[in-house]
């Protein structure tokens, strides 16, 4: 053997006893978790307006299969902000940029980022202070996993529960407001600033069509 | 107007629907699952490297889509990425070549062992990061930029690193410089 690639291939250790005794179980556990639903690279962003979602203040970007004879249609962006807006409640909900979000207030498609500490910070502080504020609460990701989970409008055997994890969620705050205050300065302020996806009068928030 | 159902239970069904997403992972676990085991098994012990590799394809499943071509440069990356948070079970103090001596496949030739012990020890004359190169140049046939990647530099230091670690390599195993093959 004087070859110096044969040499070094030699090297490379055994793994022909542990991919036999693994390969098995190692599938069925990946087939068992659930899937993210990153369809965004495949897919195009289908005119949002025409979905009355929106209407639900729901950054809803709704994606349509790319072979249309297939007839699919599938939810592109942000599944749990569609979902966890639970209709009706008295706050405003400020939804956040989180990673992979495609709207244009978090970067758009292709440069979107997550709210960063110091813009979740400027927020926090811009919303405080505002008149007719009562109250403002952070929710991680994981307090919006729970709010999901406790959506009336996810059934109880829905397959959402399955595929939506606590990172498919965004962080939000939500404002709850003195009675008789004026909410509209609130959430136009809230829309305007760096890092926020969306601001949503919960109260306004129509409930969507059954059956 | 897509009511709102309607976009859920699309959802739904093109979830639930005939996908060949199982089929695409088995293939990459097929082809891929000894190269990513070998590589994680350089920075951790054998139990330990088995379920990071098991974790790498659970998260190729979860992200199927993000999988690039050629697959294993990306599932590489997740495999370190991996390593690196569990930082607690790596192998402390251990350098490559040492590790290398202790995965090296049991052999009862002694030439081939007496060969390997020579490659062995030509490696530990190398800096870590050039004995890196090396290994995966020729175990994964890698291209510099796709092996740049894994060893988080830029593609021409990873070449650099290369070209020394094989020059250093052929004249300390007294290789002749005709068989030293240059990869570009």
């Amino acid at each position: 053997m004087n070859d110096l690639d044969e040499l070094i291939a030699s090297l490379r250790p055994d793994t022909e006893a542990a991919y036999l005794r693994r390969r098995e179980s190692d599938l069925a556990r990946a087939f068992a978790a659930p899937r993210r639903r990153s369809f965004f690279p495949r897919l195009r962003l289908a005119a949002v307006a025409a979905v009355p979602l929106v209407l639900t203040g729901v950054v809803a970007a709704v994606a349509l299969a790319p072979d249309p004879s297939k007839d699919r249609v599938v939810m592109a962006a942000s599944v749990q902000q569609l979902l966890s807006t639970r209709t009706g409640e008295a706050a405003i909900m400020v939804f956040l940029c989180k990673e992979n979000l495609p709207v244009p207030e978090c970067g758009g498609r292709t440069d979107n980022s997550a709210i960063t500490e110091q813009q979740k910070e400027a927020v926090e502080r811009a919303l405080t202070t505002m008149t007719g504020v009562k109250n403002l609460t952070y929710m991680d990701k994981s307090a919006m996993y729970d709010r999901f989970l406790n959506d009336p409008q996810i059934g109880k055997d829905s397959m959402l529960r399955q595929i939506m994890t606590v990172e498919d969620m965004t962080e939000a705050f939500r404002v709850t407001m003195k009675p008789g205050a004026d909410w509209q300065p609130v959430i136009e302020r809230a829309q305007g600033m760096p890092g926020v996806a969306n601001a949503v009068d919960q109260r306004k928030v129509e409930a969507p069509p059954r059956g | 107007m897509i009511p709102f159902l309607a976009v859920i239970d699309g959802l739904e069904r093109s979830l639930l629907g005939v996908d060949d997403s199982e089929a695409r992972l088995t293939a990459l676990y097929e082809e891929h699952y000894r190269s990513v085991l070998s590589y994680v098994l350089l920075r951790a012990e054998q139990q330990t490297a088995e379920d990071i590799t098991s974790e790498t394809f659970l998260i190729a499943w979860r992200r199927l889509e993000r999988v690039s071509e050629p697959p294993l440069p990306w599932l590489l990356g997740v495999a370190r990425n991996l390593l690196r948070t569990q930082r607690r079970s790596r192998l402390r103090g251990k350098s490559l070549v040492e590790r290398l001596a202790e995965l090296a496949p049991a052999d009862d030739v002694a030439e081939q062992v007496a060969e390997r012990q020579v490659a062995l020890d030509a490696l530990a004359n190398l800096s870590e990061r050039d004995a890196e190169a090396v290994l995966l140049a020729s175990w994964y046939g890698l291209s510099p930029a796709e092996a740049a990647k894994i060893a988080g530099c830029s593609a021409r230091t990873f070449n650099v690193r290369l070209h020394r670690a094989r020059r250093r390599l052929a004249d300390a195993l007294g290789l002749s410089r005709l068989t030293f093959q240059e990869q570009s």
